[in-house]
């Protein structure tokens, strides 16, 4: 094994021997930025943990193709990235099943549970407070590249080359979308910015 | 390190210090916006990058590792089983192919030979047929007497006077 292997390149070379707690490790350590993506891209907590549960899987599913001289970081993000945008085509093809619509296996039970907004709502773990929500929603409406672009930059891990692999362009192309995002978020949130709330 | 395209991009993941916002003031002092708009441009984007960094994280659920595992463990079951019956298949057909276009091909072999065999017996048969209907030949001692063989069959020449006569 190289001396300057990744530590994720080398457990992943464990995975593809079959070595299970190998493959526990890698999933403990990127479950959070995978979902963390995820979510952001198809805003449903419960869908964003199935999906990401599918990409693990696939990520295993497919060790055997797995080359140590990718990073793993980029190979996986790759893999999430291309199920998210699979759920996009795929709910843009469906968009809206029917509400009254019941469970195949329990008919007295809906397929779709919609929530009391009553009740104070899931997300409200995630979002502290209005000024959270703003800048939640104001990356949701970004575009689907500039957004996960922007996010994918929180993965310190990930270079911008690297990033510009897990999208599919070029360097350039990557830091234009990245640019392009940012001062769209600065213009729609410009006054909460200068309120000074988020000073580095 | 004074390019400002570098500081702008160490900048979109964490917020510049007080040394690189300096570096990055000065380099951008060609620019046409006024220092109190670059100033401002500045802030902006550094507030921007510490409010993206504070995003939380979305909540993940405690058994998620565990329920990922369980649906590996149920993809390498679901493996095996194919592969077994893959494997069974992968070994057995080509044997039986194999047996099968052995046994063919003997057969076709004796085919060929037992057809042959019953062309050629009805050949001979029908050629001791023909022999065997040619008449007695006479004895070779007839073939002595050469010229008594050629007056048996010779025929007299015909008489013109008769023939003149009876016309």
């Amino acid at each position: 094994m190289p001396e300057h292997l990744d530590p994720d390149a080398a457990l992943m070379l464990r995975v593809k021997q079959g070595d299970v707690a190998a493959f526990t490790e890698l999933v403990k350590k990127y479950k959070q930025p995978v979902i963390n993506l995820i979510y952001r891209t198809l805003h449903d907590l419960t869908e964003a943990e199935d999906l990401a549960q599918n990409v693990f899987v696939q990520v295993y599913k497919s060790a055997d193709r797995y080359r140590s001289s990718a990073k793993f970081s980029t190979w996986l993000f790759t893999i999430a990235r291309n199920l998210c945008l699979n759920e996009i085509r795929r709910r843009s093809r469906h968009p809206a099943d029917s509400l009254d619509a019941t469970h195949p296996d329990q008919e007295d039970q809906p397929v779709h549970q919609v929530e009391d907004r009553k009740v104070a709502p899931p997300p409200e773990q995630v979002l502290h407070g209005e000024l959270e929500q703003k800048i939640e929603e104001a990356i949701a409406e970004l575009p689907e590249n500039q957004r996960t672009a922007i996010l994918l930059c929180r993965q310190d891990e990930l270079s911008y080359e690297e990033i510009a692999a897990i999208l599919g362009c070029s360097l350039s192309a990557t830091k234009s979308l990245i640019h392009r995002g940012r001062e769209t978020l600065k213009q729609k949130l410009k006054p909460y910015l200068k309120s000074g709330v988020w000073d580095a | 390190m004074n390019d400002p395209e570098k500081l702008r991009e160490i900048g979109w993941r964490r917020p510049l210090t007080d040394v690189e916002k300096a570096a990055l003031r000065e380099s951008l002092k060609s620019e046409p916006k006024n220092a109190r708009e670059l100033e401002s441009d500045l802030e902006l984007d550094s507030a921007l990058t510490a409010a993206l960094n504070r995003i939380p994280d979305a909540p993940v659920s405690s058994n998620f590792t565990a329920r990922v595992m369980a649906a590996v463990e149920r993809e390498q079951k679901s493996r095996s089983r194919t592969s077994e019956s893959q494997w069974s298949w992968r070994v057995l057909f080509p044997r039986i192919a194999f047996a099968a276009s052995g046994v063919f091909t003997v057969a076709a072999i004796f085919i060929l030979v037992s057809h042959h065999q019953q062309a050629q017996a009805r050949q001979l048969a029908e050629s001791v047929v023909a022999v065997s209907n040619v008449s007695a030949l006479p004895s070779p001692d007839v073939l002595q007497d050469f010229e008594a063989i050629r007056q048996l069959n010779a025929t007299p020449a015909p008489d013109e006077q008769l023939l003149a006569l009876f016309q």
